[in-house]
């Protein structure tokens, strides 16, 4: 079941390009095996919600597919660049991969347009007031238009994970990766990062998240996987996921968070 | 009467440092005075300059006035001479022992630093005639010459001698006629302060030394019979400069004669009436100020100059910590191990003393305190830096990484702002430590603000007072600089 998969849903899907492509990945850290074995396919456009219990693997497999953990073993793929590959330019590669974390992780000594504008600016060479146009055209986007000169540390909770993923829109990334986005903010303030998400995904971007919100994954996947001790031990439709699951440990899994 | 222990404790820890290092050359010291080589063979005839070594200080014979010039009994009375029989002189201001080191090495033509001519001197030298009767005086606190004014005086009560000197000599055997108790100290300035607070009633030491700090205001009073201590003799290479030797006798002859000498001897012994009051503290103030502050700007400069290259050194060792690199990780640390792990004043004598033996260069006293206290500076900066670098969230650096910034960008675009913002109350901290470090490079000779402090009590033995202007001083100084710094700080990191 393991390494089988991260199987498209729907004919369509099948024949749209693929932008990550994951071969028998294993982590290890020391002697505990994080990863035991994922092999799939993420297509263009496709969002992929992974969920499982704490410990699981997912945040380690979606760390993977930017390299900022070290697969111990398999080869994992990103647009044209093999990221498993020692010669590969990471940098380069992760200008096309956008990632959001859980603690935000902006920038405090930055204003908030300041943070979305560093990396066009150190890694693309854009100008600055290029770059500072593009800032502000993602926090009206995401809805923060008026805070393009507060500090971080002024925003509250909601608003920084919003600054947070305009920071990483503003590389034009291919595939966008979220990191349990959700986890750290108080409840009131999650409807408000979910909305952003789903805009994007309504605009066609290719998203995987690691989360714990099971009405979303249902409401936005195109497909959800469901990992459990290293393993990808289910994966399908979210009708089929949440309302018909296969796996016992699934159905345990489940029981308990619904 | 001179001895090793008649001399200031500086001349002694050099001399000791010099014998640890193996040295039988104390080139080094020779930056202390003067770069430029001896002239020894320099102008021929009347106008002929003699290159002369003397002591650092020994007051009133050699010492630095408030301007920080060179001046006492025997600069004066060998520049009355020099006009007298029309030769020029190039000082060195060396040190004692350096001094002689730097005749044997015909590096100097002659001597003059209130040597005793001794017999076992004259092995090695040939002494002019003698320019000046050692004397060794009992000396007690201003008021107290009622009770105890002359030897029959002293039962029971406790007297202070130096160490090793002829005084301790004369001292013991007259102890068991005169029934006193006999402490022995290192230092003259010791000497003078057990007096003064008490822990002695009497000191015996060389009169000139004595009479010099009483008109510089040291309180006591010189009282009782003096006793001979034999006769001071400027000296050359035996069997050399037999000319400059006569020049000497027959200038020192007609001195004499015109009254000259007196007035040079009078200029330094006798209780002279000044426009300064300098028994005053603000006396003391006024003479002292000038060196003072030379001594100031001296500790100011070498800390500043220290610092900045700590800085950079440090955050580079710092790097070199955090990184994955484990030979670079390993310079570091053994770095960081050595240089914390040990004295200051060690390196202070290593770099200064050791290190041109190494070499077989002489190193400037500016090169060897700035890298003292850089490398020790450093060591401690590279700590900071490593412990402020990784107490910056790791999520910062994943950031800025995800975002396709490299390790050095992420590092100074991301990672650095903040751990300056974290570092520097510790830096600023660091700073204020190096700039009292500083002060350890007196041991050197390192004219900075407490080596000028040094040579002032050295010469009128006020050590308290001195000692409480300085820490004044310094205190001024430290809290002006902290203030500054968190100025810059508020500015800097907002």
């Amino acid at each position: 079941m393991s390494t089988q998969a991260v199987e498209s849903t729907g004919g369509t899907a099948r024949d749209r390009k693929v932008v990550v492509d994951i071969q028998d990945l294993t982590k290890s850290f020391g002697d505990h095996q994080v990863l035991k074995g994922i092999t799939g396919q993420i297509h263009e456009g496709e969002v992929v919600c992974i969920i499982g219990p704490s410990g699981s693997g997912k945040s380690t497999l979606l760390r993977c597919l930017n390299r900022l953990e070290e697969p111990t073993s398999g080869t994992v793929r990103v647009g044209d660049f093999d990221l498993t590959d020692p010669k590969v330019d990471i940098n380069r590669v992760r200008r096309h991969i956008g990632m959001v974390f859980q603690q935000f992780n902006l920038f405090p000594h930055m204003t908030v347009a300041e943070n979305i504008m560093l990396a066009p600016i150190e890694v693309k060479n854009a100008a600055r007031a290029e770059a500072r146009q593009t800032a502000e055209r993602l926090l009206a986007r995401v809805g923060l238009k008026e805070k393009a000169d507060a500090r971080p540390a002024s925003l509250s909770g909601g608003q920084k994970q919003r600054v947070a993923i305009a920071r990483a829109l503003a590389m034009s990334p291919q595939i966008m990766l979220f990191d349990e986005a959700t986890s750290a903010l108080d409840p009131e303030m999650v409807g408000e990062v979910l909305q952003v998400i789903r805009d994007l995904a309504e605009e066609g971007m290719t998203m995987v998240l690691v989360t714990h919100e099971m009405g979303f994954a249902r409401e936005v996947a195109d497909r959800v996987l469901f990992m459990d001790d290293g393993r990808i031990v289910e994966s399908g439709p979210p009708l089929q996921i949440f309302d018909n699951p296969q796996q016992p440990r699934l159905q345990d899994f489940l029981s308990k968070v619904l | 009467m001179r001895s090793i222990q008649n001399r200031p404790a500086l001349a002694v820890i050099i001399a000791l440092v010099a014998m640890v290092f193996g040295g039988t050359s104390l080139s080094g010291l020779s930056s202390l005075a003067s770069a430029q080589p001896a002239a020894a063979q320099s102008n021929e005839g009347t106008g002929q300059t003699y290159t002369i070594a003397t002591d650092t200080t020994f007051a009133p014979f050699e010492f630095r006035d408030a301007a920080g010039e060179l001046t006492g009994i025997d600069i004066d009375l060998m520049e009355a001479i020099a006009e007298d029989q029309g030769f020029e002189v190039e000082w060195r201001s060396l040190g004692f022992n350096a001094a002689l080191q730097a005749l044997s090495a015909d590096q100097a033509d002659g001597v003059i630093a209130g040597m005793s001519i001794t017999d076992e001197r004259k092995e090695i030298y040939d002494f002019s005639d003698p320019y000046f009767t050692g004397t060794v005086t009992l000396a007690v606190n201003e008021g107290d010459e009622g009770e105890i004014s002359d030897w029959e005086d002293l039962d029971g009560k406790r007297l202070v001698v130096k160490t090793g000197s002829l005084s301790e000599e004369v001292a013991r055997e007259r102890q068991e006629q005169y029934g006193y108790e006999i402490t022995a100290l290192d230092q003259t300035t010791t000497l003078v302060e057990s007096v003064k607070s008490g822990n002695a009633d009497a000191l015996m030491d060389d009169f000139p030394v004595i009479a010099y700090g009483i008109t510089q205001g040291s309180g006591l009073v010189t009282v009782g019979e003096q006793v001979e201590a034999g006769d001071y003799g400027f000296a050359v290479n035996k069997g050399q400069n037999a000319e400059l030797l006569e020049k000497f006798n027959t200038g020192l002859e007609e001195l004499r004669a015109s009254g000259e000498y007196d007035q040079i001897m009078d200029r330094y012994l006798a209780a002279e009436e000044d426009t300064v009051d300098r028994s005053t503290f603000g006396g003391l103030l006024v003479t002292a100020l000038p060196a003072l502050m030379t001594g100031l700007g001296n500790t100011l400069l070498v800390t500043g100059i220290s610092f900045v290259l700590a800085m950079v050194l440090g955050l580079l060792l710092g790097f070199m910590k955090i990184t994955r690199n484990p030979v670079l990780r390993a310079i570091s640390t053994a770095f960081v191990a050595i240089f914390r792990g040990t004295p200051i004043l060690v390196w202070a004598f290593f770099f200064y003393f050791g290190l041109p033996q190494l070499i077989g260069t002489p190193v400037n006293i500016w090169v060897a305190g700035v890298m003292t206290l850089t490398f020790n500076g450093a060591a401690y900066i590279a700590e900071i830096v490593r412990g402020a670098v990784q107490s910056v969230d790791p999520g910062q650096m994943e950031a800025a990484r995800s975002l396709g910034l490299g390790y050095g960008k992420s590092m100074q675009r991301v990672v650095l702002p903040q751990a300056f913002k974290i570092m520097t109350p510790s830096l600023i901290n660091q700073l204020v430590i190096m700039l009292k470090d500083s002060s350890l490079l007196l041991a050197i000779g390192f004219a900075e603000l407490l080596y000028q402090a040094q040579q002032i009590y050295a010469a009128n033995f006020r050590v308290t007072e001195v000692l409480l202007i300085v820490a004044l001083i310094y205190f001024v100084a430290i809290t002006l600089l902290t203030q500054l710094a968190n100025y810059v700080d508020r500015k800097v990191n907002k």
